[in-house]
């Protein structure tokens, strides 16, 4: 699986009037900041899934006193077939097309090209609140499983119309929005249980690998505690329904799971020095490419954006050994770093990044 | 010429209409035969004299009570339970029903505003308790406000004699499995039946 070229005009800065050729195994993004290069990323994760990692404003994305904006790739599929995607917004609504197709919903363009962004942003996943974790663990497991993204879905649904009616001060449909709670819940709860402790089978290697650091696991706390099934969750719901109503919101729930990664004196989030908190965020990554690979037998597209630079030399090149599990690769340099020690050129591109365009 | 934008913008109030539609809609009436608009004009402006909905079950009927309530050559001791009008055509067109119907005119939604109030659940449960009905269908559709329609009239009526069943879902008729969408044959696996 990786893209042959990308195309298209008024995203962002982004020059691509004509098709820019990406048919390497790496592609190496060097310029200044500003230039374009996160841009690109951003310009290749939108296709894989619809909407941006830096932003959820799609108005955003269009270059300064544009309306509309075209975006078009080529790619080669996980069985090797040359295909087409694009993604056109205009008059504020987004268009995407899978070989001149129309698609209807998200669901069926996010599981064409599985893509993993390295960001700075994904610090949080260890430093920062409940939920940047859950949607960490939610991303990881709606990548290979289309099941848990609906259930994930249906769930989320009822949890808003349970909140309506309480809320509303309607207490007479509660029983029926538990029962459906609890059933999805149950799914969801098990499948987190099950994910949690097939990634510690990953993360604690990989993690002392680049940081000498051992015993570092990651640990699944559901809020429903001590429930085996879904008529303990019922139970759990209705002896919590006071406090629901009380604060005229559901309080508990697989939307209140906690997820921790722990180190022997603590957790990570509290006793980790920003290096070893970083590393971890990157590891955490790394573990999102080997769990879709060990599920799916496929290897998705990375795009590295800057996150590399903090890392020494030697980091950098144990890193890159630690995950060659990908199809394609997408880094970002600024000029004059020295990017790699052991780089195959012969697979990769070189782009300097100037003002969206790229040579 | 604001005639022809108050055209345009009465048509795109249509469902599915949008506004260029709607223009080439509002241009093809300005040069379409007289007699033709004017028809359409009539049709429009006297439908809901004509068709309402029947004061037993809720579908659009012609006549009070509608044919179907008060047709003797049906099953009066089956109920099928439907979201919209539009529904009981489709279960009328499949040819295998020959029982009542029940509209309740849309599905539990608290965000949209729809509670059971704005549902005629309660004509449902007179019907019910004043009819001999055996069998109980619920027809709404797989979605989450259908389920939880369906889950709502299995609680009140779990005390009843009356025999609930719900239409099955899963893999479509004729689709191999082969070619059918994870999610289908996931949802199909988890509403398996004993056979």
């Amino acid at each position: 699986m990786r893209f042959l070229n990308i195309q298209g005009n008024s995203f962002r800065n982004l020059n691509l009037e004509e098709p820019l050729n990406l048919n390497k195994k790496q592609v190496i993004l060097i310029g200044a900041n500003g230039q374009g290069k996160t841009n690109l990323l951003e310009a290749l994760y939108f296709l894989c899934y619809g909407n941006s990692f830096r932003t959820s404003n799609l108005k955003e994305l269009l270059s300064y006193f544009s309306k509309s904006l075209n975006l078009k790739a080529t790619f080669l599929s996980d069985k090797d077939e040359k295909r087409q995607i694009s993604i056109s917004i205009s008059n504020k609504k987004r268009q995407i097309k899978i070989d001149d197709k129309i698609i209807h919903d998200r669901k069926q363009l996010i599981y064409n090209i599985p893509c993993i962004v390295f960001s700075h942003d994904d610090i949080a996943f260890i430093t920062g609140t409940p939920e940047s974790r859950r949607k960490y663990f939610n991303q990881t497991m709606s990548m290979y499983d289309p099941i848990f993204f609906d259930d994930l879905r249906y769930y989320n649904k009822i949890l808003k119309q349970r909140n309506a009616l309480l809320k509303k001060g309607d207490y007479s449909l509660l029983d029926v929005y538990d029962y459906n709670l609890a059933k999805y819940g149950f799914l969801i709860m098990t499948a987190r249980k099950k994910a949690v402790d097939e990634m510690n089978l990953l993360f604690p290697n990989l993690y002392k690998e680049v940081s000498n650091i051992d015993n570092v696991k990651l640990e699944y706390k559901s809020s429903w505690r001590n429930c085996e099934s879904e008529e303990d969750i019922i139970e759990n719901l209705k002896q919590n329904r006071e406090r629901d109503i009380k604060f005229s919101v559901s309080n508990t729930g697989i939307h209140r799971d906690k997820f921790t990664i722990n180190t022997e004196f603590g957790e990570l989030s509290a006793i980790g020095s920003t290096g070893q908190q970083r590393l971890a965020s990157l590891v955490l990554r790394a573990t999102q490419c080997k769990y879709y690979k060990l599920k799916t037998e496929k290897e998705p597209i990375l795009l590295v954006d800057d996150v590399l630079l903090e890392l020494d030399h030697e980091k950098r090149d144990k890193f890159l050994y630690l995950f060659n599990d990908y199809s394609q690769a997408f880094f970002t340099f600024l000029p004059k770093e020295k990017y790699f020690n052991k780089i195959d050129l012969d697979n990769s591109i070189v782009y300097n990044v100037e003002k969206g365009v790229f040579k | 010429m604001s005639a022809l934008e108050d055209l345009i913008e009465h048509l795109s109030r249509l469902p599915s209409i949008g506004p260029k539609t709607a223009s080439r809609l509002a241009y093809h009436l300005i040069k379409t035969d007289n007699g033709y608009n004017k028809l359409l004009g009539e049709e429009i402006a006297t439908i809901q004299d004509k068709i309402f909905p029947c004061s037993i079950c809720g579908s659009f009927t012609e006549t009070d009570p509608c044919p179907i309530c008060t047709s003797s050559s049906r099953d009066h001791s089956t109920i099928c339970v439907v979201e919209q009008p539009q529904d009981v055509v489709t279960l009328l067109s499949s040819g295998v029903y020959d029982g009542m119907f029940h509209v309740l005119g849309g599905a539990i939604s608290p965000i949209d505003g729809i509670g059971v109030d704005q549902l005629n659940f309660a004509k449902l449960i007179k019907r019910l308790k004043e009819g001999s009905f055996k069998e109980l269908i619920i027809a709404t559709n797989p979605t989450e406000e259908g389920d939880t329609t369906a889950l709502y009239l299995r609680q009140i009526l779990k005390d009843s004699d009356i025999q609930i069943t719900r239409l099955a879902s899963g893999l479509p008729i004729g689709g191999d499995i082969e070619y059918a969408d994870k999610i289908t044959v996931a949802r199909s696996l988890r509403g398996r039946i004993k056979f």
